[in-house]
């Protein structure tokens, strides 16, 4: 009787994950349900990061787009940067972003690229000073293929108030990251080819991960139908790989700081971990300067 | 100075020349590009030999500027709209505006009236026509505009994001190659209006194969005012007058030229007044 009761707690919380956190009463998952059921909602900034075109064709009712390259520029001649914080201001003031909104990313959900495209916007939109910003569970595919209403309707957005405070406490430069080698978590969130050295992408100067890092792909969060794994499964991933220590300071980097804002949203904002930033030049940047240390053919 | 690619282009040519053209290279080259009424609202259009079929079944469609704008301007202006190209989209797509947004019906279609260019439209749109000079929302931009007008500097000279594509070394039938580049010189068509210039890849041999010395090659430039589309509010000329002003960063330099290019080329070079 006491086993049962247990699985069945256990079931109800993983159903309730999908739609809440145990960080606070925010849900930084929002499953198509509750999206569909607060459409109205006059605080809900639906933000959709598709393509213009593919967005004008159909997308979610009161839902406005701005591009996933307005949010993460090429800047200096490295992919996926910050912009500049008067273009960011500019961005969320168009965007009809207020003080108490609530904020709701929405791409696609195909490929992992996709999927952390929704992840890379909510962390620079954290990285703004919004705190509450979540993202469709599944993306715009999993609300079309539920048959959930679309409209090509352009919906007329009044700007909004909110003015910026960078939270440069979820941000590393590679200064930072250096520093942090031997006393923070440094997490490769890329397939563990990259992290082992065997593949790099082209523009990568050097294959391999940064020395002392562990791997943690971010393809292993979503579940084969692009949708979140449960906070148990998750959990488990992750505990693996960080430990349960929620106050050591841990840093994601990938590539370029795409990939790496998957685990950086998941370890802070579904997991509870308190000192979790994003090292937003990743390899590309870090693997540039030859005198940082990579090592490759090695899993530590 | 003529209007209109063909007419601008037959400067270069004699008369004997000009003949030839007509018949070996508009006519087989340039016209097919030239859209019909099914190319966009039923079909994709055919460029260099695809063919992408019907856009939505038999439907008419009113507009897509994916499968049709794009596949013509799918060189140059599409892809460095969208970012593709060079990773740097455009403001007004990043906010959700495509083709038709800013380029109406009547610029698309005209108004009946046979045109020598499409520069020449009276309707063609401008950037001032949504962004009227002195509706800036700071006195910083207002009085910017007001010292670059439009007279002196284009739109496109502060506000272009990045390096864009340019096409070098074209001849018939092997094509041309290209690399992205950023360069601000004076405009051809009003040489008193410092602007975004791009390369031409038409170069003195280009149409040797088939019977074109071009023997008033040097009448025209290689660089011409090109109105590039990854438009962005704030670069680093808008944010730092030392960027033009002190390092000439991206100016066009007598060194810079293309080699073996046209003798009119150096009369786009920018100096600043003393």
């Amino acid at each position: 009787m006491e086993k049962a009761k247990k699985i069945l707690v256990g079931l109800v919380l993983s159903i309730i994950f999908t739609v809440f956190s145990y960080a606070d009463e925010f849900s930084y998952i929002i499953s198509t349900e509750w999206l569909e059921k607060n459409l109205n909602n006059s605080d809900l900034v639906i933000i959709d990061i598709r393509k213009a075109d593919v967005y004008k064709a159909k997308h979610i009712p009161n839902s406005i787009n701005v591009l996933y390259s307005a949010w993460a520029i090429e800047k200096s001649g490295r992919k996926n940067e910050l912009p500049e914080e008067d273009d960011l201001q500019d961005l969320i003031t168009s965007a009809g972003i207020n003080d108490k909104s609530l904020i709701v990313i929405v791409g696609n959900s195909d490929n992992i690229t996709e999927l952390v495209n929704m992840t890379r916007v909510a962390w620079t939109l954290y990285y703004a000073g919004l705190n509450k910003v979540a993202v469709l569970d599944g993306g715009f595919t999993k609300w079309e293929k539920e048959g959930r209403p679309t409209t090509t309707e352009i919906k007329k957005v009044k700007p909004g108030n909110f003015k910026i405070k960078l939270n440069r406490n979820i941000y590393a430069d590679k200064d930072y990251v250096k520093s942090a080698i031997g006393k923070s978590t440094i997490v490769d969130t890329r397939m563990p080819d990259f992290f082992f050295g065997v593949s790099k992408l082209d523009f990568i100067d050097r294959a391999g991960h940064i020395s002392g890092a562990v791997n943690l792909p971010s393809a292993w969060i979503f579940t084969k139908d692009g949708t979140y794994k449960s906070i148990q499964e998750l959990e488990a991933i992750a505990q693996g790989v960080v430990g349960t220590d929620k106050n050591k300071e841990i840093i994601t980097y990938c590539d370029t700081g795409r990939l790496s804002s998957g685990w950086w949203f998941v370890l802070t904002k579904i997991l509870g971990y308190k000192n979790v930033k994003m090292y937003d030049g990743s390899t590309e940047d870090w693997a540039k300067d030859t005198t940082m240390p990579m090592s490759k053919y090695t899993w530590k | 100075m003529p209007y209109g690619l063909k007419n601008v282009f037959a400067e270069r040519l004699s008369a004997k020349e000009k003949k030839i053209f007509e018949e070996k290279v508009f006519e087989k080259s340039c016209r097919s590009c030239h859209a019909s009424c099914g190319d966009c609202h039923v079909k994709s259009p055919v460029v260099g030999g695809v063919n992408l079929g019907l856009i939505k079944g038999h439907k008419f469609i009113k507009r897509d500027e994916s499968k049709t704008c794009a596949l013509c301007h799918g060189g140059r202006v599409y892809p460095e709209y969208t970012g593709e190209y060079n990773g740097i989209s455009d403001v007004h797509y990043q906010k959700g505006m495509m083709c038709m947004d800013c380029h109406s019906i009547k610029e698309i279609h005209g108004d009946g009236t046979p045109q020598l260019a499409r520069k020449l439209l009276e309707y063609k749109n401008t950037c001032t026509k949504c962004h009227k000079p002195g509706s800036e929302k700071t006195d910083k931009a207002k009085e910017a505009h007001r010292i670059h007008d439009e007279g002196k500097v284009s739109c496109f000279a502060c506000h272009v994001g990045g390096e864009y594509r340019n096409c070098y070394n074209c001849h018939v039938g092997e094509g041309s190659t290209s690399k992205p580049g950023f360069i601000l010189g004076r405009n051809p068509r009003a040489k008193n209006q410092l602007t975004t210039l791009r390369i031409v890849p038409t170069v003195r041999d280009t149409f040797k194969k088939v019977g074109i010395k071009m023997e008033n090659f040097d009448k025209l430039p290689n660089y011409w005012d090109s109105a590039v589309h990854n438009i962005k509010k704030r670069t680093d000329r808008t944010r730092n007058c030392d960027t033009c002003h002190t390092e000439k960063k991206n100016f066009l330099k007598k060194e810079d030229l293309i080699p073996n290019g046209s003798r009119a080329n150096e009369e786009l070079i920018f100096e600043f007044k003393k």
